[in-house]
C-alpha cells in the first residue's frame, strides 16, 4: 500500500500468474488457491525492497510456469 | 520443359476463345443494353446489418449478470449479504487479491478491458456502475 507503483506491478503480475494458471496441469482450481495463499503470504511485506524481491520471485514462477 | 510448353497451349487456346467470344458479345451487347436501362438497384445489399447499432445493456441487466457471478464467485461466503451495495472486503470477506479476480472476471463477462486505475477504485458492487 506504501507504493502505488509496486502496488499496480504486483497486481499486474498476480493477473499474469492467474492468466497463465489457466492450462496449468493440476487444475486452475489449485493453482489459484496456491498462487493467492503465496501472495497473501507477503501481504505485510511493507520495505519497498522486500517487495521488490518478491516481484522478481513472481517473475522467475512465471517464467517457470510458461515453460511448463 | 513441360511447364513452358502447358503455358504456350494455354496462352493459345485463350487467345482462340477470346477471338471466337468476341463476335458473340458485340452480337449480344444490343439486346442487352434494352433490359440494364430499365434495371434500377433498388435494394443492391439486402442482408446489410449494423454491427454498431445501438444495442447496449441496460444497468438492470448489467447488475444481474455481476450478481450472477459474484453468486458463483467460490470465496464469497455468505451469498445473503450480497447486494449491490455490499463491500467487498467488510461484507463479503474478500481481500485484495480476490478483487483482482473479481474484475479479471468482469473483464471476461463483458469482454471488456479495465484500465488499472479504475480497477483500484473498485471496491464494491456498487462502483461498477
Amino acid at each position: 500500500m506504501i507504493n502505488p507503483a509496486l502496488r499496480r506491478q504486483v497486481i499486474n503480475i498476480y493477473k499474469e500468474l492467474l492468466n497463465l494458471g489457466r492450462e496449468y496441469p493440476l487444475g486452475y482450481e489449485y493453482f489459484q488457491t496456491r498462487l493467492h495463499k503465496a501472495f497473501a503470504s507477503q501481504a505485510g511485506l511493507q520495505n519497498d525492497e522486500e517487495i521488490k524481491k518478491g516481484i522478481e520471485r513472481a517473475e522467475y514462477v512465471k517464467k517457470e510456469v510458461e515453460a511448463l | 520443359m513441360i511447364r513452358a510448353a502447358l503455358f504456350q497451349s494455354a496462352r493459345c487456346a485463350s487467345r482462340s476463345v477470346i477471338r471466337t467470344q468476341l463476335p458473340a458479345s458485340r452480337a449480344i451487347a444490343p439486346c442487352l443494353s434494352v433490359p440494364s436501362t430499365c434495371y434500377t438497384p433498388t435494394s443492391r445489399y439486402p442482408g446489410i446489418r449494423c454491427y454498431s447499432a445501438p444495442a447496449g445493456l441496460s444497468k438492470t441487466e448489467v447488475e444481474g449478470r455481476i450478481m450472477d457471478m459474484l453468486k458463483n464467485f467460490d470465496k464469497v461466503k455468505d451469498a445473503s449479504k450480497l447486494s449491490n451495495t455490499s463491500h467487498f472486503s467488510n461484507d463479503l470477506g474478500l481481500d485484495s487479491l480476490d478483487t483482482v479476480e473479481v474484475v479479471m472476471a468482469i473483464e471476461e463477462e463483458f469482454s471488456i478491458e479495465i484500465p488499472d486505475k479504475e480497477a483500484d477504485g473498485i471496491l464494491s458492487s456498487e462502483s461498477l456502475d
